[in-house]
Parts: C-alpha cells; structure tokens; sequence
C-alpha cells in the first residue's frame, strides 16, 4: 500500500470521475496557522478506572488526524470529551481558541460531531431537524444553505418524511447534513464509514477532503485503515488510553517502517499496537 | 434557545399525532382504537354522566366530602413512602434521562447545562400535564366537566410536578456526592437518615394504632380510626408537608382552593430552584442511560420482552446437566431457563420455597397452638389466590417461550426437528415455572387449612382428606392446563403475524394499546372455549358417579381428574401439530414490521 497521496493518483487514473478531485493536490499545510484543536494533558477516568491518560496533541486548519486504535483504545471517549458530549476529568482542551470547559458555548458553535450510528429524532422530519438544528446554533435564514445541504447529499425527495422512512444510509446523510449546517470549523467523525455502501464510502471520503480543503479542521476515528491512509494527513494511534505514537502520516509511517518502502498504514498499526488489544 | 427546545417538543408531538392518525388507516389499528374507546367508556365515562347529575342534586353518601380525611390522610401517607424511597433506596438512573437523539443533537450543542435541566423541566410539564388530565378522567370523571375541573387538572398537576422534581434533584444530589473523590460514605450516610425517618413514621404508625381501642376494627372501621390518627399528634406532625398536596382536591370553591394550592405552589417553586441550582456533572449518567434505553428498546422489538436492569455480562451455572436427558426438547428447556434474568428458577430453590411454608407452617402450629387458623387462613387465602392468579395471567404474562425466540425462527427451522417439538420444547419453560408456583401455592393452601375444619367449607367435599385429594388432582392437572393456556398466545404469532408484529412495537397510543386489550381479552375467551369441553365432561363424570353410582368423593374427583387430563391432552396435542405445521410453513421474512 502507498500513502493517501499516492492512492489518490492510483484512483483517478482508474476512475475518470475523480480525475479532476485527483489532479488538484493536497494543499500544503501551514504550521504556523495556530491550531483550531489544542489537547493537553487530557485524561478521563470512570471511578478507578482511566479510560484516557494525559493525552497531548494538536490540529491545524486543513489537517485530517486519524485517530487510530485497538477496541477498548479510549477513541470514542476522546472525541465524546473532545465535542463536549462528557466532561474531561483533567487536562485542557481548546477548540478554535475557547477553552471547552471554561468557555464551552463558544468553542461547541465551531464544532460538529458526527457519531458512528446517526441519532435522530423519531418524529422530526428531515426539514424540520435542519430547522430545530439552526435554531439550537443561531443559524439565521437557514433555508437556502439546508436546501443546498439537501440537494447535495440526494435528500430532497426524502425532505418532509420521518427517520423511520429513510434507509439507514440516507440517516447518516441526515445526520451529516445537521452537523454541517452551521458551517462548522472543527469536525469530529466516529466511525463513519460503518454501515455504508462502496459508494457512500466514496462519496463520504470525498466530502471529508473536501471541508479540509476548504479549511476545517477534522478528527475521523475508523478501523478501515486502508481508507484512512487515503483521507487523513496525521494519525494518532492509541492504544489502552495512551498515546503510542502521533504525527504526520509520512512521520509515523516512516517510524515504524524498519526501512520496508511498502509498508501500509495497517502495518503501522499492527507494529505500534503489538497485534494486540492488551 | 428555549424556542428551539420548544419547536422540538411540539414539532415531535404534532407528528407523532399525525402518524398514529395516518395508521388508521389500516384496519387492524382502526379495530384496536374503537376497541379502546370503547372500553374507556364502558369501564370510566359511562358513569361520567350519572355522577355528573347527581352532584347536581347534592352529595351522596359516599361522596369525597364525607371521606375527604381519609383520603388525605392515606394519600399523604403514601406520598411520604414515595419521597423516603427516592432517598432510601436511590435508583441508579441519571435523574435528567435524555435519549440518545436529544444527546447527539444538544451535549455536543452550545447551549448551558443549565438550559439543559430546563429543557427536561420543560418536557417533564408536557408528560405531567397529560398525565393529570389522565387521573382527572379516571379518577375524578364526574367534577372533571363541572365548575371545579380546573382544580382537579392544577391539583394533579402540582403532584406529579413536585414528584418528578424531586425524582430529579434526589437523583442529582447522590451524583454530587459520589462524585467527590468517588466516596461512598457521604451517599451511604443519607440513605441511612432516611431510613431512619422511614423507620419512625412506621413507628408511630404502629404506634397509633396500637394505641386504638380494642373494639376499633381495623379494616371495616377505617373511616373512623384512620383521620384522626394520620392525621394528628406526632404521625400527623411527620405528614403535615404531605397532606398539603391533598387538600386542592377537595376544594370545591376559588378562595378554598386558593389558599390550599398556594403553599402546594411555594414548594414547587422550591423543588424548581433546587434542580436548577443543583450543578452536577450528568452528562456521563445520561450517555449510559440513553445507551441502555436503547439496547432495552432493541430487545423489545426483537423478543417482545422488556428487561429491567443492565444486560448480564456473566455466563451463569447451568439449571441441570443436559447431557443426562435424551430428549431435545428439553435442550430448550435448558436454553430458555439460562436466559431468565434471574437463576430463581432451579430445583434447589424451588425446594428450598416448600421447605420454608412447611416451617412456616410448623413454627406457627407450635407457637400459635389454637390460634393458629388465624395465620393459616391467611396462608390459604394467599395459596388460593395466587394458584388462580398464575393460571388465569401467568401463561398471559411469560414470555420464556416462541415469542422470545421468534427473531431466530430461521434459525429454529434449521433444527431437524419437526414443528411440534420445536414448539413443545419452547412451551417447556414457561410450564415448569408456573406448574412449579401453582404447586407452591397449592401446598401453601393446604397446610394453611391443615388441622382446621372453616365452617364456610363443606364437610364432605372439602374435609380434610378431600382438600388432600384436591391438592394432588389439582396438581396433577396443573402443567396440562398451563400447556393448553400457553399454546394460544404462542398461536397468535404464527397465525396472526402481523398483528404480532404490531402489538410488540414499542409506544403508545390508543390503538396500540387498543390491540393489546383485543389480544388479551380474546386470549382469555379462546382458553375459557378450551376448557369447556374439559370442565363439562368433568362435571358430568361427578354427576354420573357420585349421583348415581354413589361413589365415595374420593374416587369421583379422581377418576374426574383422569378424565380431564385425558381430554385436555388429546387438545393440547391436535394445537401442538397444527401449530407445528404452520411453524413449517412459517416464512418470518415475508411478514410486514410495524
């Protein structure tokens, strides 16, 4: 396997659709823009036991991190504290300069989490989550960005009917379309490639690189490594709440690659992690 | 903000009316509402009208005015019981509970903790406020259309308000204090406070009633004794807060009800500012709920069974050793007792239940000598009625059986096995659990009439060696017609599966809940239809022997017993190879899910 970089080429030149998403590199990412995800120190426990243990890292505009481990890692709880959902029980964590647990109104309007199974509400239709969702974050005249939303994800035809009418594929796009209606800064992705089809995977990759493209900053937690390698531009691999290894995709790559040119993201993993959960 | 959370409610509320009106459309659902309606009528509103018109002429005799004490006196007690358990046996449910949905779209949303209690506060209102209009309609039907239906609606209303509230704050508090450095003793140390009141209301209780003049009867003269003791001295000083929550209810005039409802009022404005002010971390509490809920939820579609408490995570001794029986059906006797949420169901427990009545039984001829029909009439009343209760709701209530298992019917069908032992074997647990609490209570019916001849009894069918041959033939009879009960609600998903399918859809509803009734009343007529033929050739046998051969009762109840279990078998197996057949043909896939 070869780096997202080179898995991009591979795929425009086997698929003519993605030839222009393939002929436009990856910008380069300036380390100077000060990072819109800063975690220090962050640590989560449940009584006795520590689910995350002093975790430090940071995310700048346009950057992907892959957040990578074993079952049982603490990758869930990371993004649940990360976004707000639970408290962390030490350390900081500032999202777009707020301070999360001082200032958390201002940091959860830059941020949208996405979870690995889309929570709607039953008896909400699809127009009406956009709605209820752009009065929760102050969108104003929400009508034409929730239509384009709509349109751009095929949810038009769906738009006055009930999650219980929906495939489960078109209730991720739901939930997707809620999540970037307030036009987000920060992403955070768990699992969200689980459930979809070879093309919803396709088309989920593409709008992740996309937003970093345009700018966001995104943090996308998957098993699938093989299509990490092609969307994410760091990775942070943990590892029973620990981080065992962190930093540019190349970097980490290169670390554990015991000179082999061929080596894959899972490689990687596999090596970092021991082969193990324990 | 607050517009947001109320667009949500009243968005949700608008379209969960709109599709249980779009489901009448289909017949099965417009037949469970009309039956509903119906039987609210019959049952509540059909007397709404005569008490209506009778207020109009002045108060009967057994109107609330006249038992307006004791109802009080009575329901503060209870409201006291409840408000001491939330303090001396705390659930460990969150106190906020937010569904999954609600903590995906609002935890990761910038709104305060604080919007977020009131949020629930909010939502709360909408459930006690139907709720209250709810009791009114049970409970109070003929002031509800009547000049005072306004204070019984508000009166309602405060209760479930102040007891959700405190609910809310009780469950909070046992958060905060578990959350400072994860001691326990802070937590331990209220719940034994409250115990401790508990224990002193109950002491005075006693006391009171201790103190009743010997020729107070307790029971047929409650109206005499109750008021004054619940509602003076020190019981009446512990109660006081809570019998303000009566007293709205029986106002029948504005300024009574005024200054009865305001200090109700003032301590719902308490119990507001406590939640509020309560800042606890219940974020972790509520995932985990949320989560569970929804596993519960999950299952329910799935089995039809609802399990209270968390999933075990442990594997569990098993109930006997399968490898000793030959036949598979019991093989799912085995799967099914493995899968009860508690290992009660075993030989050694059921064992250890008859040994403690006949100590029980033993301890109390010792100790109570010529008084002892004073406890064993109580033990047989309690025998009696529970071996009736379980054969006329247990077969309706279990759930140990096919319908547990119809989400693996695919797989069920893979056995080779035919249909009707596959559906013996399902059958085999519930039958072993309710013949086994039949059994118990028949014992327990015996020895309580064990050594006492009560003169309402006859002598010569209901003597003491008769009440021995009825305790065997009745527990000879018990697994069979237990069978035969449970072969019907186990039919209905093989017969009628999409109407299955609709009844086990989690929600409410009238025509939901409408469906329920039909399924449990036609379960009812279907099994008494079955046993017809049973009872009337029993009958007749009695009849013929004790008529006219003039057998001894003895023999008659015995030979009647043999022919019952004859024909009731012979029914049972002609249900258990039709249902067989269709358990063959039985295509889960092709059937429609609510």
């Amino acid at each position: 396997m070869r780096f997202h970089t080179n898995a991009l080429e591979d795929a425009a030149a086997h698929d003519p659709l993605h030839a222009a998403r393939a002929s436009l590199p990856l910008p380069p990412i300036p380390r100077t823009v000060p990072p819109m995800i800063e975690v220090s120190g962050f640590t989560k426990r449940y009584g006795r036991f520590t689910a995350v243990e002093d975790l430090s890292f940071s995310v700048h505009p346009g950057e992907v991190l892959g957040l990578v481990g074993p079952n049982g890692a603490g990758k869930t709880t990371t993004l649940r504290c990360l976004a707000g959902i639970i408290p962390a029980t030490a350390g900081s964590v500032r999202i777009a300069g707020h301070d999360l647990a001082a200032d958390p109104i201002a940091a959860k309007r830059a941020l949208a989490f996405f979870p690995d199974e889309p929570r709607l509400f039953d008896y909400l239709t699809v127009r009406q989550h956009l709605a209820f969702v752009a009065k929760i974050y102050g969108v104003t005249d929400h009508t034409p960005h929730a239509e384009s939303l709509l349109a751009e994800l095929e949810l038009l035809d769906k738009a006055d009917q009930l999650p219980g009418a929906l495939s489960r594929g078109m209730k991720q796009k739901l939930a997707i379309a809620c999540g970037l209606l307030h036009s987000p800064s920060v992403m955070f992705f768990d699992e969200p490639l689980t459930g979809l089809d070879p093309l919803g995977i396709r088309r989920m990759k593409d709008s992740i690189l996309q937003r970093a493209r345009a700018g966001a900053t995104i943090i996308l937690s998957s098993h699938l490594l093989h299509l990490l390698e092609e969307v994410c531009s760091h990775v942070l691999i943990l590892k029973r709440g620990q981080k065992i290894a962190a930093g540019s995709l190349d970097d980490v790559v290169a670390h554990f690659s015991n000179g082999d040119a061929t080596v894959s993201l899972e490689d990687v993993f596999l090596r970092a992690t021991g082969g193990t959960e324990n | 903000m607050l517009r947001a959370l109320l667009y949500l409610r009243l968005t949700s509320l608008k379209n969960l009316l709109l599709a249980q009106l779009r489901r009448l459309r289909q017949p099965k659902y417009l037949f469970g509402a009309l039956f509903a309606v119906a039987y609210f009528y019959f049952f509540f509103f059909r007397h709404t009208s005569g008490a209506a018109s009778a207020d109009a002429h002045g108060p009967t005799p057994f109107s609330w005015n006249n038992l307006s004490e004791l109802v009080a006196g009575i329901a503060s007690f209870g409201l006291f019981l409840v408000f001491a358990l939330m303090w001396a046996a705390p659930s460990d449910r969150p106190g906020l509970n937010f569904s999954e949905a609600e903590i995906a779209f609002l935890f990761p949303a910038p709104l305060t903790r604080r919007r977020l209690v009131h949020y629930k506060i909010l939502s709360a209102q909408f459930t006690a406020l139907f709720q209250s209009l709810l009791y009114a309609l049970l409970f109070h039907a003929g002031r509800l259309f009547s000049s005072d239906g306004l204070f019984v609606i508000l009166a309602w209303w405060t209760v479930l308000s102040v007891l959700t509230l405190h609910y809310q704050a009780s469950s909070l508090t046992f958060a905060r204090l578990a959350s400072v450095d994860g001691r326990r003793w802070p937590a331990r140390l209220l719940r034994g406070v409250a115990l401790a009141v508990v224990a002193l209301v109950l002491a005075a209780s006693i006391r009171a009633i201790l103190d009743l003049p010997p020729h107070i009867d307790l029971i047929n003269d409650v109206d005499r004794w109750a008021p004054a003791t619940l509602g003076e001295g020190l019981l009446g000083r512990l109660l006081w807060p809570f019998a303000l929550f009566a007293r709205p209810f029986f106002a029948t005039d504005f300024v009574p009800f005024a200054s009865a409802f305001a200090p109700v009022l003032v301590i719902l404005a308490i119990h507001y500012l406590w939640v509020v002010r309560l800042n606890v971390a219940f974020e972790e509490r509520a995932l985990a709920h949320a989560e569970r809920q929804a596993a519960r939820v999950a299952e329910l579609r799935r089995t039809g069974m609802l399990r209270l408490g968390t999933a075990r995570t442990a594997g569990r001794r098993p109930p006997f050793d399968l490898s000793r029986v030959r036949q598979p059906e019991f093989a799912f006797l085995w799967k099914n007792l493995l899968s009860t949420t508690r290992p009660w169901f075993t030989p050694r427990v059921w064992l250890g239940c008859a040994l403690a009545l006949i100590l029980l039984f033993t301890a109390g001829r010792i100790t109570l000598g010529n008084t002892y029909w004073k406890l064993g009439g109580a033990m047989a009343t309690l025998g009696a009625a529970a071996a009736a209760l379980t054969l006329l709701y247990g077969p309706l209530l279990t759930r140990l059986d096919l319908r547990q298992d119809l989400a693996n019917a695919d797989i069920l069908k893979t056995y080779p096995l035919p249909g009707w032992r596959v559906l013996l074997g399902e059958l085999l647990t519930p039958i072993a659990i309710l013949t086994g609490i039949v059994w118990l209570a028949l014992l327990a019916w015996f020895l309580g009439l064990t050594g006492h001849q009560p003169p309402s009894l006859s002598p010569v069918w209901m003597n003491s060696d008769m009440r021995l041959v009825f305790s065997l033939c009745a527990a000879f009879l018990a697994p069979v017609v237990i069978a035969l009960e449970l072969l019907i609600p186990n039919a209905v998903p093989l017969v009628f599966p999409s109407w299955f399918n609709a009844v086990r859809t989690p929600g409410a509803g009238l025509d939901l809940m409408g469906q329920r009734l039909i399924f449990g009343f036609g379960q009812v007529l279907v099994v008494c239809v079955a046993l017809l033929p049973a009872a009337a050739s029993a009958a007749l046998l009695v009849f013929i022997l004790h008529g006219w051969l003039e057998l001894a009762p003895a023999l008659c109840v015995t030979f009647a017993t043999l022919v019952v279990t004859a024909v009731l078998i012979a029914e049972l197996w002609c249900g258990l190879w039709l249902l067989g057949q269709r358990f063959e043909k039985f295509d889960l896939s092709s059937e429609p899910r609510a």
